[in-house]
């Protein structure tokens, strides 16, 4: 297994309140790695520190360059690609371009032709909507667009922040088939989610966070197993 | 009643001038949620350069489609990068400060232009050139239609057109649109959000560089302060439409032109001006986010 992010002593601010306070993890290549925790941990603070649209202090090494310096576009292409909680879509503008806004800076034709094939095999709705507003869907065609966006902006490393938020339960398990089989085709992917059972089911690690900090860390089924996140997490 | 028609004309056609000087106000609040006070004053820059132009290359000595080229060129490059320097000088570095801050700077550099133009050019004003002759082009007892209205519509009519082209069909155009929604998406998606926001001073500072040019044409006459009316009625028209939306500015802009031709014609030229703000106040107590916005409405 290899490293892809690793990430030291790592502080989130707004302004002068610190919503994340020195985070130490790593994620492998080809991993789905959890952040769980209630709300307000700091999770969704995590990933746009991470993704460069929050002020941070500290490292976050992507395949051993520093990435915390760069603009968030520039994070973009090296391949943090964040689905925002609430999935960030454009209400006014068609799925199509919704789609098309997150692929501006690629240039290899080809690759994204198959990633669009990709998208539209595993969420055949997204195809037939590709005329119809994005604020007139409902909210699992909008995370599937949302997702399908992700894909195309060709991550290294994927964030998913609370994909299955007041989502049918239906629709709920199969965004998860989804990510897990993203991550057979060899994705790598930070999940965060408050469905905590269900993340750990399909993590192969996981971080629990409380008040910005990490309380406890291991594998998805070591943690599932754990009597204190059972209690507090998994209400059991 | 027949002179109704030709109120319209006249009408429509302040009102077209309105909308190439509303648009670039509402498309900076669209990306960086800022009333950009220096855009009235970037329009009047405009104005002067196409003046001294002229009269440099003496095109007043041969009127017609070469000349009033060169002189919008002229005024529109100096705006684009009147523009973009007031940008990157004033605005850039205040992004993250509070509202307030960066709305005290539009200001002072609003200030800053209008005096320095004063020391500059004069406060005189001075006559702009004729660069197309005004040629009654149909002539009946009711209505005239003047090659200088018609002229004035055509280039607003192609800048829209090149405008409309460019917000729906480019990157640039998407990315604008994706700015305005969301900032912080926009970011995430990859998108450089800097750059977007200097095309969108270019393609704003530019629209009104074209709007002084058509002013010049049919109010030959420019002073250092002819941006302050001109650029509160559009801000007005703006307001109107619902800031922000581009499609709104062009409507508000319209009806802005159409209502104060008429009250003029059919009330009295004193209420000119006095409409505008009777409008402004309208829109704040009846309908503050404007006849197309849907954005909350913001504290200024
Ligand atoms: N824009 C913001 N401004 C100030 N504080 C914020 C902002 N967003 C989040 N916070 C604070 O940061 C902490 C972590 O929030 P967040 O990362 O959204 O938590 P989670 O995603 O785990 O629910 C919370 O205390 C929250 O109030
Ligand atoms: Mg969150």
């Amino acid at each position: 297994m290899s490293l892809l992010l690793k990430v030291s002593d790592f502080h989130v601010f707004y302004g002068s309140i610190e919503a994340v306070r020195g985070l130490n993890f790593e994620i492998n290549k080809g991993e789905i790695v959890s952040l769980i925790g209630t709300n307000g941990a700091g999770k969704s603070s995590t990933l746009r520190g991470l993704s460069g649209v929050v002020e941070t202090k500290g490292s976050a090494l992507l395949e051993g360059h520093e990435i915390l310096t760069l603009p968030s576009h520039k994070r973009v292409e090296q391949g943090i690609v964040h689905c925002p909680e609430g999935r960030g879509l454009f209400p006014h503008m068609t799925v199509k371009e919704n789609l098309e806004i997150g692929t501006f800076f690629r240039a290899d034709k080809t690759g994204l032709q198959k990633d669009y094939e990709l998208c539209f095999s595993l969420f055949p709705r997204v195809q037939e909507r590709l005329t119809q507003l994005a604020g007139t869907l409902s909210g699992g065609e909008q995370q599937m667009v949302a997702i399908c966006r992700a894909i195309l902006s060709q991550p290294k490393i994927l964030f998913l922040d609370e994909p299955s938020l007041g989502l049918a339960p239906l629709i709920v398990s199969q965004i998860f088939s989804v990510i897990t089989t993203l991550n057979e085709r060899g994705s790598t992917i930070l999940l965060v989610e408050q469905n905590a059972r269900q993340a750990l089911k399909i993590s192969h690690r996981a971080y629990v966070l409380e008040t910005g900090e990490i309380i406890y860390q291991g594998t998805g089924q070591e943690l599932l197993e754990k009597s204190e996140i059972q209690k507090s997490y998994l209400g059991i | 009643m027949q002179d109704v028609l030709q109120h319209l004309i006249n009408g429509l056609s302040l009102g077209s001038i309105y909308a190439l000087i509303a648009l670039g106000y509402t498309m900076v609040y669209g990306v960086l949620q800022l009333i950009n006070f220096a855009h009235a004053d970037i329009y009047m820059m405009g104005a002067f350069s196409s003046f001294y132009l002229s009269r440099w290359l003496n095109l007043e000595a041969h009127p017609g489609m070469g000349s009033l080229v060169l002189a919008l060129v002229a005024s529109m490059a100096t705006c684009a990068v009147l523009g973009v320097t007031i940008e990157r000088l004033a605005y850039r570095p205040l992004r993250n400060a509070p509202k307030l801050n960066i709305l005290i700077t539009a200001i002072g550099v609003s200030l800053f232009l209008e005096f320095t133009a004063q020391v500059v050019f004069g406060a005189d004003p001075k006559v702009f050139p004729t660069l197309i002759n005004d040629v009654a082009l149909i002539e009946t007892p009711f209505v005239i239609l003047k090659s200088l209205d018609v002229t004035v519509f055509v280039v607003t009519l192609l800048a829209l057109g090149v405008l409309h082209y460019l917000v729906y069909h480019t990157r640039f155009g998407k990315s604008m649109r994706a700015i305005s929604h969301s900032l912080t998406t926009a970011n995430l998606l990859g998108i450089n959000s800097n750059k977007v926001i200097v095309i969108t001073f270019i393609v704003g500072s530019a629209l009104a560089g074209v709007g002084s040019v058509l002013v010049g044409l049919k109010y030959p006459k420019i002073d250092p302060l002819m941006g302050i009316m001109i650029g509160l009625k559009a801000f007005i028209a703006a307001v109107l439409g619902g800031i922000g939306n581009m499609t709104g500015a062009v409507i508000g802009a319209l009806l802005m032109g159409l209502s104060e031709e008429f009250v003029v014609a059919y009330l009295s030229s004193t209420l000119r001006d006095a409409l505008a703000f009777g409008l402004l106040i309208g829109i704040l107590i009846w309908k503050p986010s404007g006849l197309l916005g849907q954005n909350s409405i913001e504290k200024v």
